[in-house]
C-alpha cells in the first residue's frame, strides 16, 4: 500500500506532462522540448558531478557527438532515427570510456582538464570537417518517421522527447538507489573509506562518466530533431561550462536540482530576448549569488527560508532523535 | 599462520616510518598494537589495507601475499577496517552507510539496476535486512534513518564498525576504536569484540592508546616505537616489559 502511494505524485506528473501539449501553444511545447533535453544532460551530469564528485567540462562535446552521429547516420547512411539515436548515445559512451580511462585512473582534477581540451578538439572537428559536418553552415535534419507518420510538429516531437526523458529519469533514479549509486556517493564522501570497503575507484568513476556521456549524447540526438538544425556553436566549451553552472545553481547531488537547473538553462536565453550577449554575465552573477547565499542550490531555497524564519522567531523546537 | 607480516619497511622521503616490522596473528585472536605517538601504528594499518605501498617486506593473509594489492582487492580478500578520524559517508543515512559496506556482496550491475528488474529488487531487500541486523548487532537500532553525521561521536565509531562488518571480513583492523568514548561505551565495545570473535569468527587487529582498555580486551599485544617492534606478549608480559616502560616513560636516569 505504502509503496503505491509513494508513486502517486510521479504518476500525476507523468500524466500532466502527457496531456500538456494538448492545451499549450506551440511556443511552449517547443520550450518544453528544450527543457526536457536540458534535463537529460543535467541528470547525467548530476550523476557524475553531484553524486560521484567528478567534474567534466566536456558535456557539450558529448551533446554534439550525439547530435552529429545520430543525424549523420540518418542523412548519410539512411538509417532510421530510432536506430541512429541510440547509436549516437552508445558512441558517446564509448568515446567517454576512451578519454576517461587515462584521466580517471589518477585522482584529482585531470578529468576536468582532459574534457576541457576534448571539448575544444571536438568543436574544431565539427567546424572544419566540412564535407562531413557541413562546417559552420550547420546541418539540416529530417524529421523522424514511424511508418507513414512523420514527427514534424513540435507537439509530435514532444512525445519522443518527453517519454525518453521520463524513462531516463526513472533509470537514473534507480541507478542512484543501487549498488552503483551508493558506490558513486561513497567515493565522493570519502575516497579512502570507499576503496577500503571494496569499491574499485577508477571503475566507478569511469562508469559515472560513461553514464553522463550517454545521457548527453542521447540529448544531442533529440536536440537535432527538436530544432531540425544543428550548428557547431551549440556544442562549444562555453555550453559545457553553462551545463556545469546550472546544475550547481539548481542543487548539486540532489534529485530535483537538475530540473531547476534545466529550467533556468532553457528559460534564461528566452527571457533575455535581445540582451542575449549579456547571457554569460548573467549566468556568472547568478552562480556567484547562489554560491554565496544558497551553496546547496536553488532546490534548498524553501528549506533555507524556513531556517531563516526560525532564526527570526525560534519558537518551534526540532524533534529529537531517539536516545 | 593466518596473518603474517615479515620485515615490513616503509619510508616517507628520508623518514623511516616502519622498520623491519614482523607480526603473526592467529585466527580468532584479538591482537593489539600500542606505542607512543608517531610510532607508526596508523602507517602499519594503512600498509595492511593497501593505502600505502610498502618499500620492502611481505604481508601474507590466509596463505596469499597481499603486499601489492589495491585497497579494494584487499577488502575482497577479507580485511576490513575503521579509521582514526571518522570516514563515514556523511551525505548518507546511517543505514545506507552499512548497505554500502556490502558493495561486493551485491551483484546487480548498472543495467539491471536502471531497469529495476525483479532480481535487483529482491537483492536490495535482502541487503537492507542484513544491514538492519548489523546495526542492531552494534547497538544502533533505531538510528537507521538518521543522517550519519547526526550521530554522536561514539555512535559514529560503532557505525563504522558495522560498515566494516558488512563487507563480511575475516579480519578487521580497528584504528583507535574507543577514542572519544566514555567508560560505558568502552565496556560495551569490549563485549562487542568478544561477540565478533565468538559469533562471527572474525580476527581483530587493533591500534589503541587507552592502555587499560587494551589490556582488558587483548589476547596479545605488540609494541611499536619509532617504527620498530620492541616487544610482543600477553598483557601481563607487556605490563612488566622494561623496554615498553622505557618507550612510554623514558629511560631512568642516574644523577651524576
Amino acid at each position: 500500500m505504502k509503496r503505491n502511494f509513494k508513486k502517486l505524485p510521479l504518476l500525476f506528473i507523468f500524466i500532466l506532462f502527457l496531456v500538456a501539449p494538448q492545451v499549450l501553444d506551440n511556443y511552449f511545447i517547443y520550450l518544453l522540448n528544450l527543457f526536457f533535453i536540458a534535463c537529460i544532460i543535467s541528470m547525467g551530469l548530476n550523476i557524475l558531478t553531484g553524486f560521484a564528485g567528478q567534474v567534466s567540462l566536456g558535456q557539450a562535446a558529448f551533446f554534439g557527438i550525439g547530435a552529429y552521429i545520430s543525424s549523420l547516420c540518418v542523412i548519410k547512411l539512411g538509417l532510421p532515427f530510432w536506430l541512429s539515436l541510440p547509436l549516437g548515445g552508445v558512441m558517446g559512451a564509448v568515446i567517454s570510456l576512451v578519454i576517461g580511462l587515462p584521466a580517471l585512473k589518477v585522482s584529482g582534477y585531470y578529468l576536468a582538464l582532459v574534457t576541457l581540451a576534448f571539448n575544444e578538439i571536438v568543436n574544431l572537428i565539427m567546424i572544419h570537417w566540412k564535407n562531413m559536418t557541413n562546417g559552420t553552415d550547420g546541418l539540416t535534419i529530417p524529421s523522424p518517421k514511424l511508418g507513414d507518420f512523420v514527427f514534424s510538429t513540435d507537439g509530435s516531437k514532444y512525445y519522443i522527447i518527453f517519454l525518453l526523458a521520463f524513462f531516463l529519469f526513472i533509470a537514473a533514479r534507480n541507478i542512484l538507489r543501487s549498488k552503483t549509486g551508493r558506490a558513486f556517493i561513497s567515493l565522493k564522501d570519502s575516497e579512502v573509506a570507499s576503496q577500503c570497503i571494496g569499491v574499485n575507484l577508477a571503475k566507478y568513476k569511469i562508469i559515472a562518466f560513461m553514464i553522463s556521456a550517454f545521457y548527453a549524447s542521447l540529448a544531442g540526438g533529440l536536440h537535432g530533431i527538436a530544432l531540425s538544425y544543428i550548428h557547431p556553436q551549440d556544442f562549444s566549451l562555453f555550453r559545457s561550462i553553462i551545463f556545469l553552472m546550472v546544475i550547481v545553481i539548481g542543487g548539486l547531488g540532489t534529485p530535483g536540482g537538475p530540473f531547476i537547473g534545466a529550467a533556468l538553462f532553457t528559460l534564461l536565453p528566452e527571457a533575455l530576448g535581445k540582451f542575449q550577449e549579456y547571457q554569460e554575465l548573467i549566468y556568472a552573477l547568478i552562480l556567484l549569488g547562489s554560491i554565496i547565499f544558497l551553496p546547496s542550490g536553488l532546490i534548498k531555497l524553501p528549506g533555507r527560508i524556513i531556517t531563516v524564519a526560525n532564526r527570526v522567531s525560534p519558537k518551534r523546537q526540532k524533534s529529537m532523535p531517539p536516545a | 599462520m593466518f596473518f603474517e607480516v615479515r620485515n615490513l619497511s616503509v619510508n616517507f622521503g628520508g623518514v623511516r616510518a616502519l622498520s623491519h616490522v614482523s607480526l603473526d596473528v592467529q585466527k580468532g585472536e584479538v591482537h593489539s598494537i600500542i606505542g607512543p605517538n608517531g610510532a607508526g601504528k596508523t602507517t602499519f594499518f594503512n600498509v595492511i589495507s593497501g593505502l600505502i605501498k610498502p618499500d620492502s617486506g611481505s604481508i601474507i593473509f590466509d596463505g596469499e601475499e597481499i603486499g601489492h594489492e589495491t585497497p579494494w582487492g584487499i577488502s575482497c580478500k577479507g580485511i576490513a577496517r575503521t579509521f582514526q578520524n571518522s570516514q563515514l559517508f556523511i551525505t548518507m543515512t546511517a543505514l545506507e552507510n552499512v548497505v554500502t559496506g556490502m558493495h561486493n556482496h551485491t551483484r546487480s550491475g548498472v543495467f539491471s539496476s536502471a531497469l529495476a528488474v525483479p532480481k535487483f529488487r529482491r537483492e536490495e531487500a535482502e541487503v537492507l535486512q542484513k544491514a538492519e541486523r548489523l546495526m542492531e548487532f552494534v547497538g544502533l537500532k533505531g538510528w537507521e534513518r538518521y543522517p550519519s553525521s547526526s550521530l554522536a561521536f561514539g555512535q559514529q565509531r560503532l557505525l563504522e564498525l558495522a560498515r566494516a562488518l558488512a563487507t563480511n571480513p575475516k579480519m578487521i583492523l580497528l584504528d583507535e576504536p574507543v577514542a572519544g568514548m566514555n567508560y560505558e561505551e568502552k565496556q560495551r565495545l569490549a563485549l562487542l569484540l568478544v561477540k565478533i570473535k565468538e559469533e562471527m569468527d572474525i580476527t581483530t587487529l587493533l591500534v589503541e592508546h587507552d592502555i587499560k582498555w587494551v589490556m582488558q580486551v587483548s589476547d596479545l599485544i605488540s609494541v611499536l616505537d619509532y617504527g620498530e617492534k620492541i616487544a610482543e606478549g600477553n598483557p601481563e608480559e607487556i605490563r612488566n616489559n622494561e623496554r615498553v616502560i622505557e618507550a612510554y616513560l623514558g629511560k631512568r636516569r642516574t644523577l651524576a
